[in-house]
């Protein structure tokens, strides 16, 4: 049985899905084809005929999806096509406001230095062999955390409670290479820790003195400094909202009320709250 | 019938001409193209929005949304200044085209 309704719906919906018209061109679109369904229905056709015919003189949804791509000028919400790719001038989802971005940074951070401070506390107070075992599944939980949260939910605690999200230059979920790619300098800190905390705890140092490790956290601080400045200058500077491990990863963070359909604080906190506890 | 590239480079002078006899709306605008070149010129009928927008994004034409008097809503589309120049514009160079493919297809001048 055709439902006329129905039917125009989902005419207006495979319009609406290539992002490239706006809910008023498709408004404009619908009325010119319930007019044309209208006149033709006078002429003895039926419903399903007429929509059909009136379908095929407005022409395939693609084509004229595509041709309303080519009238996009960079505004509100696109991103011009100039930087950094062409695939951005489909970007449909909004960067996600500076401020937020470093609320959700100074939460995760949070997090990063009480789990710090845990590791320390374990690696004092425990057996030598418990203490290794704590602070190594501490910092494999932490890297599966953050990795994991990443690619399933569009990023840590901190970008859900801030309500923004990381997603590909396309808008669409992240790949699991994407979130590794993006978690590099985070990944490469924690091999150096394991290899430290192990070290200390048991108390010989195969790699490095006690005294070089002064030095690489220098080394740490100095190149955190300098990589959070550059990020910042490319954050103001390009449109598109691309940190230094965005651009490496080809991601962008966005804003978390593009995606309806996604309520990730609901699902965050019957499924993975417990990985952070 | 007239192929596609004539049909798309004469669609700007065309929906000009059609606005400034008064303001009309993409369905309307379609039915007048087809009665005024006897169906020879035929638009995919979407086509015609994604030209309209654009004639807008120049500032020749306005648009407003209204309700007609039989309960419709359209999206009725008016000429503009920068319009009606660009028409003249469009007129004298269609013209000259027609001017020289008129003049020499004279039958004395083969």
């Amino acid at each position: 049985m055709f439902h006329l309704e129905e039917a125009v719906n989902q005419w207006r919906r495979t319009l609406l899905r290539s992002g490239h018209l706006t809910p008023e061109a498709a408004d404009e679109l619908e009325c010119h084809l319930r007019e044309c369904i209208s006149e033709l229905s006078s002429h003895m056709l039926t419903e399903e005929e007429a929509f059909l015919v009136s379908g095929f003189r407005l022409g395939d949804p693609n084509i004229l999806a595509n041709e309303f791509r080519k009238n996009r000028k960079p505004g509100k919400n696109m991103l011009p096509a100039a930087s950094p790719g062409p695939e951005l001038a489909q970007q449909p989802h909004e960067p996600a406001a500076l401020s937020r971005r470093f609320t959700a940074s100074m939460f995760d951070v949070c997090i990063l230095v009480l789990l710090e401070m845990l590791a320390i506390g374990l690696a004092n107070s425990l057996q030598p062999a418990w203490a290794v075992l704590g602070v190594v599944s501490l910092k494999l939980l932490l890297a599966a955390y953050l990795i994991g949260m990443t690619c399933r939910y569009g990023g840590t605690l901190g970008k859900q409670l801030t309500g923004i999200r990381i997603c590909s230059l396309d808008g669409s979920a992240i790949t699991l290479s994407q979130g590794f790619l993006r978690s590099t300098p985070f990944l490469v800190l924690t091999l150096f820790q394991l290899v430290f905390y192990t070290q200390y705890i048991a108390g010989v140092f195969v790699v490095g003195t006690s005294q070089s490790y002064l030095w690489f956290w220098l080394l740490v601080l100095a190149g955190g400094s300098g990589w959070l400045l550059l990020s910042v200058v490319m954050l103001i500077k390009s449109q598109s909202g691309q940190a230094i491990h965005d651009a490496t990863a080809g991601t962008l963070v966005v804003e978390a009320s593009d995606f309806p359909s996604e309520s990730a604080t609901g699902r965050l906190h019957s499924s993975d709250a417990p990985l952070l506890a | 019938m007239i192929n596609k590239e004539l049909v798309a480079a004469s669609s700007r002078a065309l929906v000009l001409s059609i606005l400034r006899d008064g303001e009309s709306y993409g369905y309307e605008i379609i039915q007048r193209v087809k009665s005024l070149s006897n169906n020879q010129l035929n638009w995919t009928d979407g086509m015609l929005y994604p030209v309209l927008h654009r004639l807008e994004n120049d500032g020749l034409i306005k648009s407003e949304w209204r309700t007609s008097t039989n309960g419709r809503r359209r999206k009725y589309y008016s000429l503009q200044a920068p319009g009606h120049r660009q028409l003249q514009e469009e007129q004298r160079q269609w013209l000259a085209v027609h001017d020289a493919l008129t003049n020499i297809w004279r039958p004395h001048s083969r």
